[in-house]
């Protein structure tokens, strides 16, 4: 799981065995939900291996430091959120939005999926460019809230954020969307 | 609550995170503004459309194993989306001479139509075509509230706790004052024995299709849609003017609970904002303000349906004449009621005669409720006959009154000596009755004025 780049900069050979130990039972409890996350945070399922191997780098350098005050899944979901939200902003230099040709590489790679042949991929490539194209922090809430099924103080933890800014940004990103959408509703 | 800020709270209402009180009163405002209820549904269709467009196409069952555990809340990730939810409608009977599993739908209608089963209170809204709105309290056993508004005015309120129930007319200053229950809250609505009707009526001609699916309402919870469709000339005769081939009506039941989300009848729509809600029992009591005249109206009809002047009965129904009244004006007031044979099918008792009736003198009598409108069931104080057209006191007093009932012969009894009458306590020329001249009761008023000519239907 972690490379040795990340083993060998412990000092302590027992203590650092130890604790990985501690971060692996934590990472393998977490680690699938926290793949998902970062799958549909970044808006792309071909990055999301290599953003959650960096979430977990991140996760055990600051693992010293996580005491358990706040829950594991909150702590690791905003490393998560941190990563890919860095990575998009890297992306945004190099590709403004997902464009029409990438899209359709994915229509094909979703072909098999049997809920997006009842979507129908036009459909289904339209939510996806619509939900692209909201403010990093709206996209943010919503996913946590709706793909994640977070409660709204869990969001609020997770992003630092008090609870009243994650209903706004809800109620702005659903304005948003249902106007993107509206034809299809 | 004002729309705008009802809006601002659609999104939350759908996630489940507000407060009891702010649902509460966001739910009341939906049941009352359409253009906010329509918002509404298009944020829940609008998540439906996201969570199916999921970015992530699968996920391994194993790995939310742990997850789903330690959470129990776990959103269904791939919920079908609405629109996959209707190609997977279940029919469950068509045009049904054996109604076989259409019973099964119709039963879950009929069951969700009488409210479910395991409720205390039940709080919802209905909206007529005419606009009027009523917004009603139940709380079992024996408590009833409706505020009926027309352009927002309050026209008419019922108030009962127990025996005790007030029927209040703000604009004639006026209040009835009952000890008699207005209201039995367990079995609420007419739908229960509008359905088992049609259900008895499509074992032998068909023209029945009950059809039900699963679907997600739009704050998130699994439903079931019923859709009845009811060939009209087979179920409700010729049709005239606009009416449509198939009549139409939709229940929306919790698929958990089993309790009525929704209803659609005849153009008028039932919604529920709640149920089990705490109701005190303030809610249910009133006195008058100053400036309102009250009329003591006692038990009038249950002291008459106590009695039996004739019966007659026929292979469907039995029709009994119970008391006849003379009114202050010189009008006989005939109370009048009707039963299904089967005793399973009178899911509300006695009920009043629908029909019309006519007296040998070729007087057209009208169906009559003293207060408050709604001719039928047990809404009624004061449920009777009284003649079209006033008789005069010094007028002949008739001999016979004929009654006539859909599918049964006219029920034919000799007017009882003036002895056994009894006055009752209001005058029909002072209280406004809607239904009594209501356009959909003058084409059957022509009839039986035609069949009164001819004489035909009498015994």
């Amino acid at each position: 799981l972690l490379d040795d780049r990340v083993t060998d900069s412990g000092c302590d050979q027992g203590r650092e065995t130890a604790q990985r130990a501690r971060f692996e039972r934590v990472w393998e409890e977490h680690r699938p939900r926290v793949s998902l996350l970062v799958a549909r945070l970044a808006g792309d399922p071909d990055v999301a291996d290599d953003l959650t191997q960096e979430v977990a780098v991140r996760a055990f350098q600051g693992f010293g430091g996580f005491r358990g005050e706040a829950r594991a899944f909150t702590w690791l979901y905003r490393i998560a959120v941190n990563v890919v939200n860095r990575h998009r902003e890297r992306r945004r230099t190099e590709v403004v939005a997902l464009d029409a040709a990438e899209l359709d590489g994915l229509k094909a790679d979703a072909a098999s999926d049997p809920q997006a042949a009842a979507l129908g991929e036009d459909l289904r490539a339209r939510v996806w460019r619509a939900l692209e194209r909201l403010p990093e922090e709206h996209r943010t809430v919503l996913i946590l809230q709706l793909y994640e099924g977070m409660k709204y103080r869990e969001v609020a933890a997770v992003l630092s954020i008090p609870i009243g800014t994650v209903k706004s940004r809800l109620h702005h990103a659903v304005q948003r969307l249902k106007e993107e959408l509206r034809d299809a509703l | 609550m004002r729309c705008e800020r009802a809006r601002g709270n659609l999104k939350a209402l759908l996630d489940g995170e507000l407060g009891s009180a702010t649902t509460w009163r966001l739910r009341r405002h939906l049941a009352r503004c359409a253009g906010c209820q329509e918002e509404f549904e298009m944020i829940g269709r609008l998540n439906a459309l996201l969570l199916s467009a999921d970015l992530v196409p699968s996920v391994p069952a194993g790995s939310l194993g742990v997850w789903r555990d330690r959470r129990n809340r776990l959103r269904p990730l791939y919920p079908l989306v609405w629109a996959g939810m209707l190609a997977l409608a279940l029919m469950v009977g068509f045009h049904s001479r054996d109604p076989g599993s259409s019973n099964i739908a119709l039963a879950a209608a009929i069951e969700a139509f009488a409210g479910g089963k395991d409720w205390a209170t039940w709080h919802f809204v209905t909206k007529e075509p005419d606009g009027r709105l009523t917004e009603t309290w139940l709380r079992r056993p024996d408590a009833f509230r409706a505020e009926i508004r027309q352009g927002g005015q309050l026209v008419e309120l019922r108030v009962q706790l127990g025996r005790e129930s007030w029927i209040y007319q703000p604009d004639q200053k006026r209040a009835f004052h009952a000890h008699k229950p207005i209201q039995n809250p367990g079995s609420y609505g007419d739908a229960v024995y509008f359905l088992k009707d049609l259900q008895r009526r499509a074992s032998k001609v068909g023209g029945l299709k009950v059809t039900e699916r699963p679907d997600r309402w739009p704050d998130g919870r699994a439903v079931k849609v019923i859709d009845i469709e009811a060939d009209y000339a087979k179920h409700f005769g010729p049709r005239e003017g606009t009416h449509p081939k198939l009549a139409h009506f939709k229940v929306v039941v919790d698929a958990e609970t089993g309790l009525q989300v929704k209803s659609e009848m005849w153009n008028s729509v039932t919604t529920t904002i709640a149920h089990n809600q705490p109701m005190p029992d303030r809610l249910f009591v009133w006195k008058p303000p100053a400036g309102v005249q009250v009329i003591e109206i006692g038990d009038w009809q249950g002291e008459r349906l106590a009695r039996t002047l004739a019966s007659v009965k026929n292979e469907h129904h039995s029709l009994t004449i119970h008391a006849v009244d003379l009114a202050a004006n010189g009008d006989l007031w005939v109370t009048a009621s009707w039963k299904f044979r089967d005793e399973s099918m009178n899911t509300w008792g006695t009920l009043p005669l629908l029909g019309d009736a006519t007296d040998d003198r070729g007087r057209v009598y009208l169906i009559f409720s003293g207060i408050g409108g709604g001719g039928m069931g047990p809404t009624s104080q004061i449920v009777a006959y009284t003649p079209r057209e006033s008789r005069s006191p010094a007028d002949p007093l008739p001999t016979t009154i004929a009654l006539h009932h859909y599918g049964s012969p006219a029920l034919v009894l000799p007017v009882p000596p003036p002895a056994a009458w009894t006055r009752p306590p209001i005058d029909p020329e002072g209280v406004a009755h809607p239904e009594r001249d209501a356009p959909t009761w003058e084409k059957l008023r022509q009839k039986v004025r035609s069949k009164a000519k001819t004489g035909e239907g009498r015994r």
